[in-house]
């Protein structure tokens, strides 16, 4: 119970100095020190609830000095897989701002077949999320065409086929 | 692409937009379909925002995702199987416990285990309780019993910020649910009913925080130097709401007609602040007020 006390307090305090404190010293130093704490935390747990937990605490702070250790936990295939999951999650929040870094942190691992499957569909997810330029599209659409597991081939189809015939302003810019 | 071909595995929009207004909203649905296991391992719907030209991701979001939950569904199965005809083994379970609990099933799955033979069904095999222990001896047993640890969560969120989220785990589980899956008790209404009654004579704790942003006020006015000058207003608000509740029935007592009294023991705190800016296109840290 002291652990999810702290991530609470950590989030409550992250957006508390962030309204009231725009002083950029405060904004670069203290995010940073939240960040290292959530990750001692997720280092020192021993369940996936608790891990999950601050993950889920790294994405709604959408912390951009957090993007190295997200990579470290989505490549380490010897986590569980909802854990990957939500660490390719917890990039959500940086996508206007580092769109660049999630594809190129993604993109390989949506590229390699013998990457879990379903880790393969979310990771494509997030990459069309941060609405990648032509090039990036085309890599995508090439390994569509050369996908051989079925259900990676259908989510990545149907994903880009939404988005294709979306009237969402924003995606029809793509 | 033949569509017909495709898995169940994908992505959908339904909009509901007005092109002549140019104001909507995109409801996204999305599900992953494992293949190890009957349900998805990622659903979700969602609901994207356009209003006043601002495209909001995840207004609304309602997702699961979840890893391993069919074994809860097979042992719910057996321990009903178990219940209803008192002989829970088919013809699959009789042969996978036979080829187990011989010698020589045993050897064969040694033999596999020594030379790294994986299953072709998928690359991360399931295993029956009797395998998943020498499974676990000859790799790191702790990542190991993560990745097939079952796990599932239910997560809403709002404003692309996870508000509340709900996980199922074995560690979590109450502990009569437990014991009906690992056959230590059989189901039963009446146990749901003995453990929700000792759950009410306990005090459920609870703790919740609320961030929000009211009187938000921006003024954009033109000056005489050319530059607009632009007036900010917001009162953040910060509450923070901890204690516990008591729900006790009591079909005899005459003050309440309904038989039931609540008890709540709350500590609230709630602070909020005024912030007024007034920044120029040329300064931009700008003056406050």
């Amino acid at each position: 119970m002291a652990f999810y006390g702290i991530l609470r307090h950590l989030l409550i305090s992250f957006f508390l100095f962030g309204i009231f404190l725009d002083s950029p010293a405060f904004l670069i130093i203290f995010p940073f020190a939240t960040f290292q704490t959530i990750m001692e935390l997720f280092n020192s747990a021993d369940s996936i609830q608790d891990k999950v937990l601050a993950l889920n605490a790294l994405g709604n702070a959408g912390i951009d000095t957090c993007v190295g250790e997200l990579e470290q936990i989505i490549k380490d295939r010897s986590e569980a897989r909802v854990v990957r999951y939500k660490a390719i999650d917890a990039l959500r929040r940086l996508r206007t701002q580092m769109p660049a870094k999630i594809q190129q942190i993604l993109l390989p691992i949506y590229q390699n077949t013998r990457e879990h499957p379903e880790i393969r569909a979310y990771a494509f997810a997030r990459i069309l999320s941060t609405l990648p330029a032509q090039q990036v599209i085309d890599q995508l659409a090439y390994t569509i065409r050369q996908e051989k597991n079925r259900q990676v081939q259908a989510f990545a189809y149907r994903a880009m086929k939404t988005l294709a015939n979306s009237r969402n302003p924003v995606e029809q810019q793509m | 692409m033949d569509e017909r071909a495709l898995r169940n595995s994908g992505k959908w929009q339904i909009p509901v937009y007005s092109e002549q207004a140019a104001e909507g909203l995109f409801i996204n649905l999305a599900q992953i379909v494992s293949a190890q296991s009957a349900a998805p391992a990622f659903l979700h719907a969602q609901i994207n925002t356009f209003i006043n030209d601002q495209h909001r991701s995840s207004a609304l979001k309602v997702y699961m995702v979840q890893q391993g939950a069919e074994q809860w569904y097979q042992k719910a199965m057996v321990q009903l199987g178990k219940a209803t005809t008192g002989n829970s083994n088919t013809r699959g379970s009789r042969s996978s416990s036979s080829s187990s609990a011989s010698p020589y099933g045993k050897s064969l799955r040694n033999i596999y285990t020594a030379l790294g033979i994986k299953s072709r069904r998928s690359s991360y095999a399931s295993y029956d309780d009797n395998d998943e222990q020498e499974y676990n001896n000859n790799n790191n047993g702790n990542e190991q019993q993560q990745q097939q640890q079952p796990f599932a969560m239910l997560c809403m969120r709002t404003g692309d910020v996870d508000c509340g989220c709900l996980s199922i785990s074995e560690q979590q589980m109450p502990a009569t649910i437990s014991q009906m899956l690992s056959g230590e008790q059989k189901p039963s209404v009446a146990a749901f009913l003995e453990q929700f009654q000792q759950q009410q004579q306990q005090a459920m704790k609870f703790r919740g925080a609320l961030v929000t942003s009211i009187f938000e006020q921006e003024a954009k006015i033109p000056t005489s130097a050319g530059f607009p000058l632009r007036i900010c207003n917001s009162v953040p608000v910060l509450a923070f709401a901890d204690g516990q509740a008591k729900i006790s029935m009591e079909s005899a007592r005459l003050e309440s007609p309904l038989g039931v009294k609540a008890e709540v023991n709350a500590h609230m705190m709630a602070s909020l602040g005024h912030i007024q800016k007034m920044v120029s296109a040329r300064a931009n840290d700008g003056t406050r007020k």
